[in-house]
């Protein structure tokens, strides 16, 4: 009982820029710790009173009281340290809500290319987080008529841009003028900012930015 | 003859409100009438853009109109930019509380369920729902993923260490904005902030720049709240 298992969760998850895969068999193990120090500690605390009762030596009462609060302060602290892991997680799932991260939302399903990342990435109770994020996130944007997400995350510096096709979109209805446009990979379109503002958070379209 | 350019004072005040809201550590009152007022802007601004985009895309008029078409096409280019920069101001605003929110919601849940009005005075009836949906939605997930396999007695977020003396230290897993925080605070009145900040600083910071101190925001926080005091 040394909490590796503890620390090794908040360690991987501190030191991964990205969200790194979720690690159940390390959480199991903290879980399987948690329990048999629970398990023990209330076998002590049982034994510590029938020995205070039986008026056994206080030198021995003493170092039973404090392998308790030894033990009660490892079992914490392992609760804390899964309690950060998993925050610490869902923060990161709630940005990758924000930047509409594909490798997020796809699930194992649609996405064949990286569904064993797709699906290790998250955890069951993770993936139904994010999806109740987004909806959440989506009914705010409705109530207050903007939906945040695709609203612009620079100031906006000119009405139309240029922009690449970087990955196939298809014909790509403009809202603004309610024409269409095919957007193929490679190409360059002339648009209203506005109308492909989603495309460019999602990686989709590249804004080529005039050079000064 | 040139039309007078109306200047729109809504802008400006969600400008510094926006900064405010990001300067500031904790969430400050939602300005309910500003944003309100703004949403009033960008409709009524939104039905000019219309009118003139449907004026200069109509094609059955007379040759003398052409002019008028081509400079209302023009002023509606114009509008639609600005349109895009006022949503832009707005959505930041909002954007900017709703990150706040989340990043301290267990602990404005826990203000509000301790009556406190500051705490409710300051979210708008919108995110006083997302806040309960989204502590929901954590709760739903920390219990699945964690919480309902381990003994009942361990799921609170508040754990007490004891130790061998009798003391005992409280561990609050609940994060709180961090009210010590330095800001940029601007007084309303000159002399203002001196009764807020100590009359050394006070003195100090007076030397260089009487209105502006450079304080920890606990010093000033009753005084930001009640919007006596804003933040650079």
């Amino acid at each position: 009982m040394t909490s590796g298992a503890a620390t090794a969760l908040v360690s991987e998850l501190r030191d991964a820029q990205h969200l790194p895969l979720y690690r159940r068999d390390l959480l199991q193990r903290v879980v399987d710790e948690i329990l048999e120090e629970y398990a023990q500690l209330e076998k002590g605390i049982e034994a510590w009173r029938s020995g205070s009762s039986q008026q056994g030596s206080r030198v021995e009462d003493r170092a039973l009281q404090g392998s308790l609060l030894v033990r009660r302060a490892r079992l914490l602290r392992n609760k804390r340290c899964v309690l950060a892991y998993l925050v610490n997680r869902l923060r990161r799932v709630e940005q990758a809500c924000w930047n509409r991260d594909p490798t997020i939302y796809s699930g194992p399903s649609e996405d064949k290319g990286t569904t064993g990342r797709a699906t290790a990435l998250l955890s069951e109770a993770e993936r139904t987080y994010a999806s109740r994020y987004e909806a959440l996130l989506a009914a705010y944007g409705s109530a207050v008529g903007l939906d945040l997400r695709s609203a612009l995350l620079v100031p906006p510096k000119e009405e139309f841009i240029e922009v690449r096709v970087l990955e196939d979109c298809g014909d790509f209805f403009m809202a603004s003028s309610g024409q269409s446009a095919h957007l193929a990979k490679g190409t360059v379109h002339f648009v209203r900012r506005a109308d492909v503002e989603l495309l460019i958070q999602q990686g989709k379209l590249e804004h080529l930015t005039p050079k000064c | 003859m040139p039309h007078r350019c109306e200047v729109n004072d809504q802008i400006p005040a969600l400008q510094r409100a926006f900064c405010e809201e990001v300067c500031a550590p904790e969430l400050l009152p939602f300005r309910a009438s500003l944003v309100e007022d703004i949403e009033a802007v960008i409709a009524f601004q939104e039905q000019r853009v219309g009118q003139h985009s449907a004026y200069a895309s109509s094609g059955d008029r007379e040759e003398s109109d052409t002019e008028t078409a081509f400079r209302r096409s023009l002023v509606a280019q114009l509008q639609r930019m600005d349109l895009e920069r006022v949503r832009y101001l707005l959505a930041s605003y909002l954007r900017v509380r709703l990150w706040k929110l989340q990043r301290h919601a267990a602990y404005y849940q826990q203000e509000a369920e301790g009556g406190s009005q500051t705490s409710m005075g300051r979210l708008s009836m919108h995110e006083q729902r997302f806040l309960k949906a989204y502590l929901d939605n954590l709760a739903t997930c920390l219990h699945e993923a964690f919480l309902k396999h381990i003994p009942e007695s361990l799921r609170g977020l508040t754990d007490t260490e004891k130790h061998q003396s009798g003391r005992n230290t409280e561990i609050r897993m609940v994060t709180e904005p961090d009210f010590s925080e330095t800001v940029m605070a601007v007084a309303g009145s000159p002399g203002q902030l001196a009764a807020s900040v100590s009359a050394e600083q006070a003195a100090a910071d007076s030397a260089s720049m009487p209105e502006i101190h450079c304080v920890s925001y606990s010093m000033v926080r009753d005084d930001i709240l009640q919007e006596q005091i804003s933040l650079l």
